[in-house]
């Protein structure tokens, strides 16, 4: 069959071994593959077969836990969802995560993205009333009003729309993708009540008005979230309580 | 972890304008750049043809017409500039400096396209 | 504290702040989507210097305002840069009417779990610049 055949690809992955190299360089690999080939599964026939040295991020292997991102010819993917047969007849260049600090071979220092989604509170915050709720007691949520932020919750932190947008390397203060719209997600959610507290981030330079509308991060995300619609809601949602603010100060 | 709150932008009303005017740009201004090419290539007498004085005389002096002009000009300037200042921002210059040069083009554009009117306005009145 | 030596040193790649964008088709096409600004304030420019002239018209020497019209738009550089103009001001159209959807969320009716599809707010917007274009040039051809 011809899907078994068995093809070679030519890979140059970027490597950086910190306690030894002064900056990173490049490791070229001629990596058998066929038809179901994932770009993991080369990651691992190189480290098993080549250069057991080679260092990068996997847990889940089907693009739930968003561990292996990572740039295929300068473009953010998950590895485990890219397959070798998409680049048939063309190499491939495997680099770590752009837009983030290299901390060996394909793994970054995600740090910066964490600590910027815990600051936006992304988890449901009950009012009052609804935290002194029975336990045998549940949220009620219509049909449309879980459509409303489903998309936006599909979210896996893999780090993709980071690496995609160009003002969070111009501006590393930005929020970024990710934690916007997680912020959008939480704040239409209408079992949380903790909008108040993630406005002000919203609201600020950092927050939704860093973004330019690039629409990158939409373009390159695994899970289809979209965060630069997110962002541009996330926008007038804003705008709306700025003209609100004016009107009315606190 | 930050413990401060960030202070907030006065980016929405710059982005209000900035949508308006990329509204008005996409919409009406392919068709003022039709007339304004048209009238170039077929060259009006002052009493005939696209353009010609008796035309424009004729839109300026019609209050309406000229307060809808004005805001054409007044929302396409800071739609521009808006973008242009954004636009030092992605070849990596931050300066203060670029903000007051650009929207105080914007709002200079605007103050002396409305005096122009009002001018107008008043003599052929 | 772990009394362990780090060998942490993480590694800040490069970018270029200028020539980023040629890097990528999708950003350099965002660039240009931006960069068509600069003929919308061109346009806006050649309107207010119309405007201008036609000032200077006023007393009652329609010179000024015909040397605009006959030999500044007759000008065959600013015919060319007014079709680079209009060429640019296209592509923005496209490239905003494309991105606008994604800033409308709207749902069919209030119980319905089924959005507003994209293509419906591309079509307005296609409709609105359609009915413009025809009443602005039906409007100057017919008082010409």
């Amino acid at each position: 069959m011809e899907d078994m055949q068995q093809k070679t690809m030519r890979m140059t992955v970027l490597r950086y071994r910190p306690e030894q190299d002064k900056e990173p360089f490049y490791q070229t690999f001629n990596v058998p593959y066929h038809h179901g080939t994932s770009l993991l599964e080369a990651l691992f026939h190189i480290k098993d077969n080549f250069e057991p040295s080679l260092s990068f991020r996997w847990s889940c292997r089907m693009a739930v836990c968003g561990s292996c991102a990572m740039m295929v010819n300068n473009v953010p993917h998950l590895a485990c969802k890219t397959f070798l047969r998409d680049y048939e007849g063309k190499e491939m260049l495997i680099e770590p995560l752009a837009n983030f600090p290299v901390e060996r071979d394909l793994v970054v220092d995600l740090s910066d993205l964490i600590e910027k989604i815990e600051r936006i509170k992304p988890y449901i915050i009950p009012s009052e009333k609804d935290a002194k709720m029975p336990l045998n007691q549940n949220f009620k949520q219509t049909p449309q009003q879980m459509e409303a932020y489903l998309q936006f919750a599909q979210c896996i932190n893999c780090g993709c729309c980071y690496a995609a947008c160009p003002q969070y390397r111009i501006n590393p203060e930005f929020i970024g993708p990710a934690a916007l719209t997680l912020l959008y997600r939480y704040n239409i959610d209408n079992r949380d009540s903790g909008k108040k507290q993630r406005l002000p981030h919203l609201n600020a330079e950092e927050g939704a008005w860093s973004c330019t509308f690039v629409g990158y991060c939409s373009e390159v995300c695994p899970k289809h979230v979209d965060p630069s619609s997110a962002i541009q809601l996330g926008k007038k949602m804003s705008a709306t309580d700025f003209v609100i603010k004016m009107f009315k100060p606190e | 972890m930050h413990q401060t709150l960030p202070t907030r932008s006065d980016e929405p009303i710059y982005w209000l304008m900035f949508g308006g005017g990329g509204m008005i740009a996409a919409i009406v201004l392919p068709a003022i750049l039709v007339i304004m090419i048209v009238a170039g290539l077929i060259s009006p007498s002052i009493n005939d043809g696209l353009l010609s004085y008796e035309q424009v005389s004729g839109l300026l002096s019609n209050w309406l017409l000229s307060l809808i002009l004005f805001g054409v000009v007044f929302m396409l300037s800071f739609y521009a500039l808006h973008r242009m200042y954004h636009s030092t921002h992605d070849f990596g210059i931050h300066s203060k400096l670029f903000w007051f040069a650009a929207y105080g083009a914007a709002a200079a554009i605007s103050f002396i396209c409305l005096g122009l009117q009002l001018l107008i306005y008043v003599r052929l009145f | 504290m772990s009394e362990a030596k780090s060998f942490r040193k993480p590694y800040i790649r490069p970018v270029s702040a200028t020539t980023w964008w040629l890097k990528n088709p999708f950003y350099t096409k965002y660039m240009l989507r931006e960069g068509t600004a600069v003929m919308a304030l061109f346009a806006t420019l050649e309107i207010v210097f119309g405007v201008f002239m036609f000032a200077l018209s006023t007393d009652g020497d329609p010179q000024c305002y015909m040397w605009w019209v006959r030999s500044f738009l007759g000008n065959p550089v600013i015919i060319l840069l007014n079709i680079l103009a209009l060429g640019a001001q296209i592509f923005h159209m496209i490239t905003w009417f494309n991105l606008m959807p994604k800033a409308v969320r709207l749902f069919m009716n209030k119980n319905s779990t089924e959005r507003v599809p994209d293509a419906v707010t591309k079509i307005g917007l296609y409709c609105a610049v359609a009915g413009a274009t025809v009443v602005i040039l039906v409007a100057a051809f017919a008082t010409m």
